[in-house]
């Protein structure tokens, strides 16, 4: 008797609900993308994540875009040349370009923006900008550049160009403390709204130079897990959802109104070595020698690895470079390649002079054991997965590993600020062009970006050859021999090439493509997708 | 009927007939004899190691003969997995509760015994960790701490001693009243021998019954902390294991095979303590209990 | 005597939310790791960037100037900047206060009122099935992780049923016709973790309510009530409900420390933009500030709801008041 009344209730209450749930979900002009990480800022002078560089392909448009076959393309430059002594280049820019705030965009902005990257160092822009000796503005749609040597990436870098006007008004000194809110680009799309931890909404661009877009707006919401993000994409709630979980790709990919796809990453996972040679460095001083480090390399199932923390889907890790960058990925030849064979390992820890201890642990003469402990981001399910089976590999050769799970920040102060570490767990996404990827391994990086404090003459000669060599076979060369010589060093045994695993609902918008060819939709090499998705 | 005449082996005794008839006590004195006898002998029976990954072809199985519960999200067999963990989450719960316990009675005991100046202190301190909300509490110390196993005993440890503390110091204060402890303190007996022999076998009833119960909030704190990421994710208990199915989706890929029986578990051992708790306290307090 | 008991309530109140001040100080900053290298995230800061930003967020003191000053800042309701945000904290904290106010509200009351009828039912019928249900149900409910719950919700009533949403308080960014779609919107995102929460109270609250029910139909004034000849629920009515109302009254009130863990819960398994989420979020990005500032507060109003409770016993309680 006593439970009639409440159920009466929250019957009618469901009811109710229910309408209110079809009546909202009507609107499918906003394209909604769901996401488990948001940008660290939409500064590019203080953002360092991928979801950051995606948000500056929406907001802001390079001198030189990329189109989907991986080709540079005009976008602010209409076109360019480059003078016979390949020192100097010329872009002649689309007039009429102009700010989402109404300001005409000229020869000034890009210069002034180029500028400020190259003088401050800082963001994930001003890498590409190595190399420019000069900038000259001969008329409001002409910029020249002037280099000291060729320069071979100068059109892949994606980098955002910034209104003068705004920036400006920013003493170089604040610009780590800026937060540029709201941003004002040229981009396709302009900043509307950012309620961090939530959602950030852009808007299409009414005035936009070129394609509009054919939504009215992108909303990119944070999800607390990949669980949820999938969730809200089966009922709709949103469109489009990047880092999915790979578990669920079976699933999604059997509903009709999805689009589900697994492919290649512009990144890697590795377990990373301690490899600085000096008195402070505060890591196993046997990680210095690369036979032991080639000894953990052979000793990993690294297949089975991939199996386990992502259903397999991606490829197993060797050189630096991802095989997605066709052009610039090495693959070692049959005689160089290591392949899991524990023999192998052993063989060469027996050369490197430990030998089998008592507690089935390795040691060298002096009675040294080989113990690593071994960092992991507590973030990440799959990194705890895998070093959880690095430990159990490794253990198999004698080598005793000891686990620490920590959160990022920890992770990066140990790393970054102490060299406090004998082996970690992570990743790093690459770009278009190799040389970001190729620069984290040269000894100028040591205390800058360098997570194993890695360093080799040779390698770094043929980093300064790579970034000036124009012809793209010689570089490739180069490109290849960087590669090789890393992959004997090995200061990273790369475990795999991870896939990206998005969905999108093909029910609600049409047009979707995948760049690369066999790409993915989203956190790819320009913003396309944003602009010619159709509402259905 | 006064506690303190009562033998020890009569309070056993009592403690058992009270139990049975009690069904409730009693079935919750089963159940943690059942989860005990598995933590204690279960890895003996069916041997599970935490390294002893499947291949990918044994990711997320659903039961079946060869693994009775499925499989988790790195091919090991589930009940395997049950098994061990049964022996973290209970060494997390009884672990934390005994610190809980030894806190809790050290500092009734003296603010009860002592009086004046220590008890006003004690006390305070009881009821700043009383008001203090626990788990925002719990969260920031074992961030703090760091999440590891033993860590995560002490953070439980020490923030539910409080309770304890309370019905210990009431209790501490009737005891002290009687006279036989009023002519050991005369006869000039050491404080410290005054409590040990006197004061505390009367007040240890009390503190056992909260313990039990106390027991309970452990368990649960234990997979609370886990499930929101601060728990020891190289020892596998069953709030990590939630915490695993949570972060590999279970519940939307419809592997409840991986959710339901960590969770029932949990579910059942906090009801066990609960259960057995009540029992005592009925038991030891006859009236109709107060709060 | 009354004005007495209230100041020395006052007082305790008052030292508390001192030695918590404390605690939340110096707790925070033995935290391992440098916050600044989250708050920064540049391996290639340089010196003067990185001095800028200590003396920014007030890290370049040595530790009791910086205690002095957070006191002094405290004062002027300056919780600091959040790393995260950086917002100042009260901003940061002021945006979600609402949905985490509308949650609890909303399960508060359902819990009560669910909770208080289920305890007068179990009490009337005592030790018959309904009883023994209500019983059982409550120490279920009590022995049940509220993540858990919320997650077992999740998957009845959003996967498979396809009911309720499972995440957030709106629909990201949606626009709606009228206000009423608004609200509903609203309320189709309120359902399961309102539902969620109020179920791991009313367990709570219904066996209070009835061991406090139990109590006062044993007392003396109950006995000679119905001696005097009146119905038995007529006697509950009259005198019963009163008197067992107030511990369960005060208990809410002292409970709030135990609601806002369960919020905590709540709002990361449904992703709810409130309080507990930001917590969350706070403890994993070693956000010093803003943790600080949400423990504050939770503590204070875990203070002033004890003090509240206090009170309150003290007016409705005549034993206390003489």
């Amino acid at each position: 008797m006593f439970v009639s009344p409440s159920f009466r209730i929250s019957k009618k209450l469901g009811l109710i609900l229910l309408i209110a749930l079809l009546a909202v979900s009507a609107f499918s002009t906003v394209l909604k993308v769901g996401w488990t990480v948001e940008p660290d800022s939409v500064s590019p002078f203080i953002a360092y994540n991928l979801p950051a560089a995606e948000v500056f392909l929406l907001l802001y448009d390079p001198l030189v875009a990329l189109n989907d076959q991986e080709e540079p393309a005009g976008k602010i430059a209409e076109t360019w040349e480059l003078s016979e002594d390949q020192l100097t280049w010329t872009f002649n820019l689309h007039e009429g370009i102009r700010w989402h705030d109404g300001e005409p965009l000229t020869a000034e902005d890009v210069k002034f923006t180029y500028e400020l990257f190259i003088n401050t160092g800082l963001g994930l822009f001003s890498g590409f900008l190595n190399g420019i000796e000069s900038i000259e503005c001969p008329d409001d749609f002409t910029v020249m550049i002037h280099t000291a040597e060729p320069k071979a990436n100068m059109l892949m870098g994606n980098t955002p160009i910034l209104p003068k006007h705004i920036w400006e008004t920013v003493a170089e000194e604040d610009l780590e403390l800026w937060e540029n809110e709201p941003a004002v680009g040229s981009g396709a799309f302009a900043f509307l709204e950012w309620r961090k931890g939530e959602y950030l909404r852009l808007k299409a661009n009414a005035d936009y130079f070129f394609d509009k877009p054919k939504v009215e707006e992108v909303v990119f919401i944070l999800f607390a897990n990949n669980d949820t993000l999938a969730q809200a994409l089966k009922t709709g709630e949103i469109s489009a959802a990047v880092n999915i979980n790979p578990m669920q790709l079976p699933q999604l990919s059997q509903s009709p109104n999805l689009l589900a796809v697994s492919s290649p990453g512009y990144g890697f996972t590795q377990l990373a070595f301690n490899c600085w040679e000096s008195e402070d460095s505060k890591g196993h001083p046997a990680l210095l020698d690369k036979r032991i480090r080639q000894a953990i390399d052979w000793a990993l199932d690294k297949q089975a690895i991939l199996d386990m923390t992502y259903l397999g889907q991606g490829e197993v890790g060797t050189t630096l470079i991802p095989p997605i960058l066709q052009k610039w990925h090495y693959k070692p030849g049959d005689s160089e390649l290591r392949v899991y064979n524990p023999e192998k390992a052993n063989a060469l820890l027996d050369a490197a002079g430990y030998l089998m201890g008592n507690r089935k642990i390795r040691v060298d003469s002096q009675g040294n054991e080989l113990n690593f402990r071994l960092y992991l981001r507590s973030s990440n399910t799959q990194e705890i997965k895998a070093g959880q089976m690095i430990k159990k590999y490794l253990q198999a050769v004698g080598i005793e590993v000891s686990i620490e799970t920590v959160d990022d920040g920890l992770l990066m102060d140990l790393i970054y600020a102490d060299a406090e570490f004998d082996m970690f767990i992570w990743g790093w996404g690459t770009d278009v062009d190799p040389t970001t990827i190729l620069n984290v391994m040269s000894t100028n990086e040591i205390f800058g970006l360098s997570d194993c404090f890695y360093s080799n003459e040779e390698y770094d000669r043929l980093l300064s050859l790579q970034a000036s060599q124009m012809d793209v076979t010689q570089r490739q060369e180069t490109v290849f021999a960087m590669q090789r010589i890393l992959y004997e060093d090995s200061p990273y045994a790369i475990l795999f090439y991870d896939n990206e695993f998005q969905a999108v609902r093909t029910d609600l918008f049409s047009g979707w493509k995948r760049i690369p060819e066999k790409g993915a939709f989203f956190f790819t090499i320009n913003a396309n997708n944003y602009v010619t998705v159709t509402p259905k | 009927m006064p506690i303190d005449k009562v033998t020890t082996f009569q309070r056993i005794k009592n403690a058992f007939s009270v139990l049975y008839g009690n069904k409730t006590g009693f079935a919750g004195f089963l159940i943690l004899c059942f989860f005990l006898f598995i933590a204690v002998f279960g890895p003996f029976i069916k041997p599970y190691d935490i390294m002893d990954f499947g291949g990918a072809e044994d990711i997320l199985r659903p039961p079946s003969f060869e693994h009775l519960l499925g499989t988790d999200d790195m091919g090991r067999d589930i009940l395997g997995g049950l098994i061990a963990g049964s022996r973290i989450s209970l060494l997390v719960g009884v672990m934390a509760t005994v610190l809980s316990m030894f806190l809790g009675a050290a500092i009734g005991l003296g603010a009860g015994y002592f009086g004046g100046f220590i008890d006003a202190v004690l006390m305070r301190l009881t009821d700043i960790f009383l008001v203090l909300p626990w788990l925002p509490l719990v969260l920031v110390l074992a961030a703090i701490l760091g999440a590891n196993l033993w860590n995560i005993i002490l953070v439980i440890g020490l923030t539910s001693w409080a309770g304890t503390a309370r019905v210990v110091r009431a209790q501490t204060l009737s005891v002290k009243e009687r006279t036989y402890v009023e002519r050991a303190r005369s006869l000039g007996s050491s404080n410290l021998r005054v409590i040990l022999r006197h004061i505390l076998p009367n007040v240890f009833p009390v503190i056992f019954a909260n313990t039990v119960l106390i027991a309970a909030v452990a368990i649960l704190s234990e997979t609370t902390l886990s499930f929101l990421g601060l728990g020891d994710s190289l020892n596998q208990s069953w709030g990590m294991m939630l915490h695993y199915a949570f972060e590999c989706g279970a519940a939307s890929i419809g592997a409840y095979w991986f959710l339901l029986p960590p969770g029932i578990c949990v579910v059942l051992v906090v009801l066990g303590f609960t259960f057995l708790g009540y029992a005592l306290d009925e038991w030891i307090n006859p009236q109709i209990r107060k709060r | 005597m009354s004005s007495r008991y209230l100041g020395n309530k006052i007082a305790q109140a008052l030292i508390t939310i001192f030695i918590v001040l404390c605690i939340n100080f110096f707790l925070f900053r033995i935290m391992p790791g440098d916050p600044l290298s989250m708050l920064m995230r540049n391996p290639r800061a340089s010196q003067q960037a990185i001095q800028k930003a200590k003396e920014f967020y007030g890290l370049d003191q040595s530790l009791p100037v910086q205690f002095g000053r957070y006191l002094q800042d405290l004062l002027k309701l300056d919780f600091g900047v959040s790393f995260m945000f950086k917002k100042p904290v009260t901003e940061v904290i002021g945006g979600k206060v609402g949905p985490t106010l509308l949650l609890l509200g909303v399960s508060e009351i359902m819990a009560i009122v669910l909770g208080i009828y289920l305890g007068i039912v179990a009490a009337s019928h005592r030790g018959k099935i309904v009883d023994i249900g209500t019983i059982s149900v409550s120490l279920l409910l009590y022995s049940l992780p509220t993540f858990l719950l919320g997650m077992v919700l999740i998957l009845i009533f959003s996967v498979y049923w396809g009911l309720f949403p499972s995440t957030g308080m709106v629909t990201a960014a949606a626009r709606y016709a009228t206000l009423w779609r608004q609200f509903l919107d609203l309320l189709s995102h309120l359902f399961l973790p309102a539902i969620t929460l109020a179920l791991t109270l009313i367990g709570e609250y219904g066996m209070l309510m009835r061991s406090s029910l139990l109590e006062v139909l044993s007392e003396d004034f109950i006995v000679t009530a119905r001696a005097k000849g009146l119905r038995e629920r007529e006697v509950i009515r009259k005198h019963g409900y009163p008197n067992a109302l107030l511990p369960v009254v005060t208990a809410i009130s002292i409970n709030l420390g135990l609601t806002i863990a369960g919020a905590i819960q709540v709002e990361t398994v449904f992703s709810w933009p409130g309080i507990g989420r930001l917590m969350y979020d706070a403890l994993n990005n070693r956000d010093y500030p803003l943790l600080q500032g949400i423990f504050l507060l939770v503590c204070i109003c875990v203070i002033v709801a004890n003090l509240f409770s206090d009170l309150l016993y003290m007016v409705l309680d005549p034993r206390v008041k003489s």
